[in-house]
């Protein structure tokens, strides 16, 4: 018989991965301050410090350029550190989650709110006698809830003392249940749903918001979204995208051999990129799914506000963790459809958002063809303009809730169409 | 660590829908529990398509052992038919061996504690 120890090894090094994680936060802050000066960055701040940060909250459109990108370069850094510090090897799931944060903290994430998520999983891996790096993934994810941190900050702002305690004591309590709560939620969707964190903190953010409700405390939407292109910011974006094919195509030995590989994997949790195919080719796929992302938006007519640019850096970062080319664009042409079928009367901007976040359902499309993943973009952009109101936006991950119920639905609802081959032997 | 038992019973029912999608003659599954570790042994015999199952074995297990995937995502294992979800057994554990011939499949995986 013959025995094969299985070797453990990544074939790219950590260092070569953290020096390209670095790239987006780096190039963020030379073009913020090469483009805005230091009093506009400070009043950018001051208005990104008093946001309330519900869903929709485009720092784009309150805060400019320059002050958002410093703000989401800083969350990336912070985290960077955080993860290096913890000696995390980056993998596709940990690149998915820095792209949320940083796309996220251009529409309701910033350096001061995300905090207590994260002091939350620092007491339960205390108080379970874990290492604090098993939890610190889920904490990054947890920060979906940052618009709470902001409204309790909102309301006691003459009380330094008393933010800093209440929002230890509420965003900590959220920080505390969210590793168990998402990771149970999994059983839900499948793992059909790449957005779990989505789903999870939708249904916990119901439960809170119905409080809220109940007891009387009114909760302020926002809709402020930038109107108008910026052409620098779509160029820069368009630029980060063909540097990671560039160095993707590098570090795949000068060649794209093996993205069809890439594309063969149906998406679903736990699809790492990365482990499967290497890290040369996760980051060429997020590069052309940033890119087609960008030309989605412009084409339909969109604008590249906080919020578009939320969801192209989500569909980038998640193309180191199950989505690719093939299994994204059903979903988006499902929803695209649906828009035009209900006839959704709605800003061009949430056809975009639903289309890019609704890729969330990808494993859809990948595991049971591109027919069943038109039904799932469709049955998403029915859902997800419903369903912001069950939690009055006090969660950002709109699209990652929607997403997981209807796969909860669908999945089996396919099931039941599905005809088991017959074991001939 | 929380849950062991059942992450252990976890990795077993994936590996169990692995190899019983490739129609074993027999499969028996074994787990030690030793003090610094525990061993899952798997023996499967007369598997259809074993090239291919050995290929998915080496590719699934030589993942790195992560602890931040387990404790997100250790729910997932064995809940659907899919083989990619072998690779989530590989986050679990620390070392991997496979023995195989014409006939025969033998892995042992050692999970540290």
């Amino acid at each position: 018989m013959k025995t094969v120890k299985i070797t453990r090894r990544k074939k790219v090094s950590s260092r070569v991965m953290y020096r390209v994680l670095y790239i987006l936060p780096l190039a963020m802050l030379l073009y913020a301050f090469l483009t805005t000066n230091l009093s506009e960055l400070s009043q950018g701040f001051q208005i990104i410090l008093k946001s309330n940060d519900v869903l929709l909250t485009d720092y784009l459109a309150i805060a400019g350029v320059g002050p958002t990108l410093v703000n989401a370069a800083l969350v990336l850094l912070i985290n960077l550190w955080l993860i290096k510090k913890l000696d995390l090897k980056p993998n596709g799931i940990i690149i998915a989650a820095l792209f949320l944060l940083a796309g996220f903290s251009f529409m309701g994430k910033n350096i001061f709110n995300i905090w207590p998520f994260y002091f939350g999983g620092f007491i339960y891996s205390r108080y379970h006698q874990i290492p604090y790096k098993n939890v610190v993934l889920i904490n990054m994810f947890s920060t979906a809830f940052s618009p709470i941190s902001s409204l309790i900050a909102g309301a006691m702002s003459d009380h330094l003392m008393l933010v800093i305690v209440m929002n230890a004591v509420v965003g900590g309590f959220i920080g505390f249940i969210m590793p168990t709560i998402s990771a149970h939620i999994l059983t839900l969707h499948s793992g059909y749903n790449l957005y779990n964190m989505g789903t999870a903190a939708g249904l916990v953010g119901m439960l809170v918001y119905s409080i809220l409700d109940v007891s009387k405390v009114n909760i302020e939407a926002n809709s402020l979204l930038l109107q108008e292109n910026n052409p620098a910011v779509i160029i820069f974006f368009v630029l980060y995208s063909i540097t990671l094919i560039i160095l993707g195509w590098r570090i795949n030995e000068r060649s794209f051999k093996g993205y069809r590989d890439v594309m063969k994997h149906t998406g679903r949790l736990v699809t790492d990129v990365i482990k499967q195919d290497g890290f040369g080719l996760s980051i060429m796929n997020m590069g052309i799914l940033g890119l087609l992302s960008i030309a989605f938006v412009l084409v339909v007519g969109g604008v590249m506000n906080g919020p578009t640019i939320a969801a192209v850096l989500a569909v980038m970062g998640f193309g180191s963790f199950g989505k690719h080319p093939k299994n994204t664009w059903p979903i988006v042409l499902g929803v695209c459809l649906g828009w035009v079928m209900f006839g959704i009367d709605k800003p061009i901007s949430t056809l975009v958002m639903s289309a890019l976040f609704g890729t969330t359902l990808a494993p859809v499309a990948g595991e049971f063809g591109a027919l069943w993943g038109i039904v799932a973009g469709m049955l998403h952009m029915a859902f997800v303009v419903n369903i912001g109101a069950m939690h009055g936006g006090l969660m950002l991950y709109n699209n990652g809730l929607s997403g997981g119920i209807v796969a909860a639905v669908l999945i089996p609802l396919i099931d039941a169409f599905k005809k088991e081959k017959k074991n001939e032997t | 660590m929380r849950h062991e038992i059942k992450k252990i019973a976890k990795m077993v029912d994936e590996l169990t829908t692995f190899f019983m999608e490739h129609h074993p003659k027999s499969l028996n599954i074994k787990i030690n529990d030793l003090p610094d570790r525990e061993v899952i042994t798997v023996e499967a015999e007369a598997l259809d398509y074993i090239e291919e199952c050995i290929n998915d074995l080496k590719q699934f297990l030589s993942y790195p052992r992560e602890r931040e995937m387990e404790e997100y995502y250790w729910e997932l294992a064995g809940e659907t038919d899919s083989s990619e979800e072998l690779g989530l057994v590989g986050t679990m554990i620390d070392e991997a061996t496979i023995g195989y011939d014409e006939e025969k499949v033998v892995i042992e995986l050692i999970r540290n504690k």
